[in-house]
């Protein structure tokens, strides 16, 4: 239809604007729930930023009046026992989640390729070994996971929080979706003009491919970064530890004095996340979130 | 492309081996294929196929690294079934938290997708909804035990205590009885993530002119809801309450942090909880490991059966 | 029965570009029609025209901007669609996926707790008009009809509430050719019968031709003309409604006017005084068009006619004939229409004449017309 075309805001799914009472309600509902749920996160941003004074007032305060930075640089005595810096912790998040991404973009990237394009001996074999390790839960192979890395030597450092979480299910399939509707006959062109395999791969299926990486590499920051359970059991020694890690030993025994710094940990630990996804989300397709269900 | 070089008359020994030879050729021709997927398959051979199998068979011994493990069958699991209050407590809990929190988160994902479905500014709002769950468990959780802190200060205390609700400030966090529930909250809180996207989507990919036709025939908001748009995102509903039965079965973090480890008198001992303690604080493996698979057994089955239950509508 | 009448009916969409500026669109611009009681008004407009919208704005599925709609003297602009009477088509005829076509047409009893036994005998009513074989198509959903069987129990859901006015969004559009055909036949027949009033949005001429009473010409979120086919053929407003419609499309050609005469690039004209006068300057820039059957050819010169060359020759057996396609020279192009017997070829040396009563004449900058055939539009002289 012709007005579909003119017509950009705010009608996806929607095409009529009923602007009744019902209307308003849905409103006021939305907001009133949008400032409850940004409440803790405010909360957050507040307390990260109280000084002293205001962290013990009774009645306790929602709101800063007087911020400071002053909790940030405590940050590092308020670990107590140990001599390591938070800004180590950030570094370790920072730097295993960028490998993660990374190594993760280019491995699943790699191996879609063949799986979406190639009619190789057993490639439904394979495909089936994956699609039924997606069922498995994570727990179920921490405990084997923790020995193999202990037969290797890996404990303790960066090669066991980065080197497993290279092989995703998720990753691959995602990137299997975006390879599977490009054309065979793009290809098979390519080849009739003498292309090799890696000569395609990179000039035809890469560029073609890009959209997603936005969303793989969302989603795989975001769990990578907030990652709990595989950092407590892979390191042993302080300095090895990732953000989520360092923020467990800080709420252990939590008094009201020490919430600043404690909030301002939580606040490194979140808001790069955060910033991350605003960052990339207007790259991410749609229809991705709605493919991936399909599995 | 793999040519058939089979000649078909030829007798039976000549075809086999001529077919031999296209396998082999065949995978010779597609060694690209190999190389390219090799990278992966290899990480993921060595870090999920071979852990997998592995579980499988270390819940079937007695193993704590310091000997080689010793096979005791299924010793691990009787004891599991049998001897340990700890892990009814802990499967008590868990099925408590679950059943609470993913109809309930589920519900509400669901019902917020629906109502920005309805209105402009979707993408603002949808950020607002979704962040808390990019959040990171356990450093929010810090936050709630703020909110949630046991003495005066804490800001729920001061606020019930305001309003004349309570009269003694609640320790939250260590009261047997609060506990979960105060978890609970946080969990909800943090909970509308992947389906609530998936919702948004699917909502969203319902073609507008069906709305249109049916505000021509005169549907009300809730009729549309329940005879159009429901329908039309089935597949997103179920996607969306596998994964959250699924998570919800395997929540650690945040009642580690909130509640600590040991919780008060065990109140907040989840499965994944008890998994972590025999494996890493008392070095079981085996029996850590039977663990691990009985909490996947109970999700695979719970997953199944939803599936079952929401594929199988009668329509119209 | 309703009269539907529109008055100074105004669209505007706001669009934002990506650099975050806003821009206004008219979709629909100064919309006054009447579409009288039981009529059928067939809307054609290149795609992008304001078409469908103006079929949204009667359905109550676009409130305008500006203006009023009218059904038999009541402004409807704040009524719901749904209480509007109206029985619509899609395009892709929106049916429910997920109910079968029985669902489909009975969806709007439902939705009143209508009791089932008279929905059902309304249904076999709707199943008795839509002809052999429709109710075969009850028990299957959307998913596993075919795109003609779709079509038609969309036509079902659309009758089956018995509505005043049929709103008819290029219902034929995403059928193949011979459906087209067949369906449209069926289409008329039923609006005849039914007698209801209809908007038919369509940018298929044939289809306009055949279904509407009266033809509306769109273009820009503007109706150009709303006059029957004949009427709008004979005597467009304007160049870009002489060129819409009428097959093939008006070939225009550039003359200037000098004295008694259209003189363009290798042919003239002899015009009429009356002509003359309504063109009034000689400095006016001028194009000229004509209908493909009022072309004369000879194959040897003759006074009065002028030299060309085939170009192209197109068979049309349907019709009986032969469209030559020819120029004078370089970008002065015409058609003319002969019977299948001819039997020049192209690239052969016609000798043409435009018949002088049948010319139209337009102001090339405005594009309004000056004259057509035998009318002469008042013009204001440039």
């Amino acid at each position: 239809m012709s007005a579909k075309k003119r017509r950009k805001a705010p009608t996806r799914g929607k095409a009529v604007e009923r602007v009744t009472t019902g209307q308003i309600i849905i409103y006021a509902i939305l907001t009133i729930g949008a400032v409850i749920m940004s409440l803790p996160i405010v909360y957050m941003i507040s307390t990260a930023f109280k000084p002293a004074t205001e962290l013990l007032l009774y009645p306790p305060r929602f709101l800063v009046r007087m911020p400071t930075t002053k909790n940030f640089s405590d940050l590092a005595l308020a670990m107590g026992s140990t001599d390591t810096p938070f800004i180590r912790y950030m570094f370790n998040s920072a730097f295993v989640s960028t490998v993660v991404v990374i190594g993760t973009i280019v491995i699943s990237t790699l191996a879609a390729y063949p799986l979406a394009k190639h009619n190789f001996p057993g490639r439904n074999l394979i495909f089936q070994v994956i699609v039924s390790a997606l069922m498995i839960s994570s727990h179920v192979t921490m405990i084997p996971r923790y020995l193999v890395i202990r037969n290797t030597g890996w404990i303790d450092t960066y090669y066991a929080l980065i080197i497993p979480a290279l092989a995703g299910s998720y990753g691959l399939f995602l990137m299997k979706q975006f390879i599977e509707p490009i054309p065979n006959e793009m290809l098979e062109s390519a080849k009739m003009d003498g292309a090799s395999e890696w000569k395609i791969f990179t000039n035809i299926i890469l560029p073609l491919v890009k959209p997603a990486w936005a969303t793989l590499s969302i989603f795989t920051f975001i769990s990578t970064w907030n990652d709990f359970f595989t950092p407590l059991i892979m390191t042993k020694s302080d300095a090895m530890k990732t953000l989520p890690l360092a923020m467990r030993t800080i709420s252990d025994g939590l008094t009201i004095a020490r919430m600043g710094a404690a909030a301002a940990g939580s606040f490194l630990t979140t808001i790069p996340v955060i910033l991350v996804f605003i960052f990339f989300q207007r790259y991410v397709v749609e229809t991705m979130t709605y493919s991936g269900m399909k599995g | 492309m793999a040519s058939t070089s089979v000649t078909p008359n030829a007798t039976p020994e000549l075809q086999a081996s001529q077919k031999k030879r296209s396998t082999w050729e065949r995978i010779l021709e597609y060694r690209w294929s190999y190389a390219f997927i090799t990278p992966f398959m290899l990480i993921f051979t060595v870090f999920t196929v071979i852990p997998v199998l592995w579980a499988f068979f270390l819940s079937l011994t007695y193993y704590n690294m310091i000997q080689p493990p010793v096979w005791v069958g299924i010793e691990n699991y009787s004891r599991l079934f049998m001897d340990d209050q700890l892990f009814y407590l802990a499967v008590k809990n868990t099925f408590y938290f679950s059943i609470v929190t993913g109809p309930l988160g589920y519900v509400l994902s669901l019902i917020i997708a629906w109502l920005i479905n309805e209105v402009k500014y979707r993408k603002l709002y949808t950020l607002i909804y979704y962040i808390p769950s990019i959040t990171s468990g356990v450093a929010m959780s810090v936050i709630w035990l703020y909110l949630y802190n046991g003495s005066k200060y804490g800001l729920l205390n001061y606020l019930l205590l305001e309003w004349g609700i309570i009269e003694e400030p609640v320790l939250w966090l260590k009261n047997v009885k609060t506990t979960l529930p105060a978890i609970m909250v946080t969990s909800i809180w943090m909970s509308m993530g992947t389906s609530f996207l998936v919702f948004i989507a699917a909502l969203q990919g319902v073609p507008h002119e069906l709305y249109e036709a049916a505000l021509i025939d005169g549907a009300t908001r809730w009729q549309e809801f329940w005879h159009i748009t429901l329908p039309m995102i089935r597949p997103a509903l179920l996607f969306g309450a596998v994964m959250t039965v699924v998570s919800s079965f395997q929540v650690f973090d945040i009642t580690v942090t909130m509640a600590g480890f040991p919780s008060t008198l065990y109140c907040a001992h989840t499965i994944v909880g008890h998994l972590y303690d025999y494996a890493f604080l008392r070095f079981e493996m085996g029996y850590a490991s039977a663990i691990a698979i009985v909490l996947f057994l109970v999700t695979f089955i719970t997953s199944s059966v939803l599936r079952r239950l929401l594929s199988s509508r009668d329509e119209l | 029965m309703v009269t539907v009448r529109l008055e100074n009916i105004e669209k505007v969409f706001e669009q934002k570009a990506p650099s975050g500026e806003v821009s206004k669109v008219y979709a629909l611009k100064n919309i006054n029609l009447t579409i009288h009681d039981g009529e059928t008004i067939a809307v054609v407009g290149p795609s992008g025209c304001g078409k469908s919208t103006l079929l949204r704005v009667i359905a109550g599925l676009e409130r305008p901007t500006d203006g009023n709609v009218y059904f038999d003297d009541k402004v409807v602009n704040d009524v719901e669609p749904k209480d509007r009477g109206i029985g619509i088509v899609f395009q892709n005829y929106a049916l429910y996926p997920h109910f079968k076509s029985k669902g489909n047409l009975s969806f709007f009893f439902k939705l009143r707790r209508v009791k089932e036994d008279v929905i059902n005998e309304r249904v076999r009513i709707t199943a008795e008009t839509l002809g052999v074989g429709f109710e075969e198509l009850l028990n299957r959903k959307p998913g596993q009809l075919s795109g003609g069987q779709q079509q038609r129990v969309a036509l079902g859901r659309c009758i089956i509430k018995e509505p005043t006015i049929f709103l008819l969004d290029e219902p034929l559009s995403n059928l193949d050719a011979k459906l087209r055909e067949r369906t449209r036949i069926e289409l008329k027949r039923l609006l005849r019968r039914f007698k209801v009033t209809t908007f038919y949005v369509t940018h298929d001429q044939v289809e306009a031709v055949t279904l509407g009473d009266r033809i509306a010409v769109m273009r820009s979120g503007q109706i150009l003309q709303v006059d029957p086919y004949r009427e709008i053929y004979k005597h467009p407003i304007n160049m870009f409604v002489a060129n819409f419609i009428g097959l093939p499309p008006m070939r225009f050609l550039d003359v200037e006017l000098k004295g008694q005469k259209l003189v363009g690039n290798g042919f003239e004209v002899e015009i009429s005084s009356d002509v003359v006068k309504a063109i009034g300057d000689e400095s006016r820039k001028l194009a000229a068009g004509i209908r493909p059957e009022h072309v004369e050819i000879k194959t040897t010169p003759e006074p009065g006619f002028f030299e060309a060359t085939v170009d192209v020759i197109e068979p049309l057996p349907n019709e009986g004939a032969n469209y030559v396609y020819f120029s004078f020279a370089e970008k002065a192009e015409s058609i003319a229409k002969t019977d299948l017997n001819w039997e020049g070829r192209v690239g052969d040396k016609i000798y043409v004449k435009l018949d002088p009563e049948k010319i139209y004449v337009f102001d090339k900058e405005t594009e309004e017309t000056i004259v057509a055939q035998d009318k002469i539009f008042s013009v204001v002289n440039a």
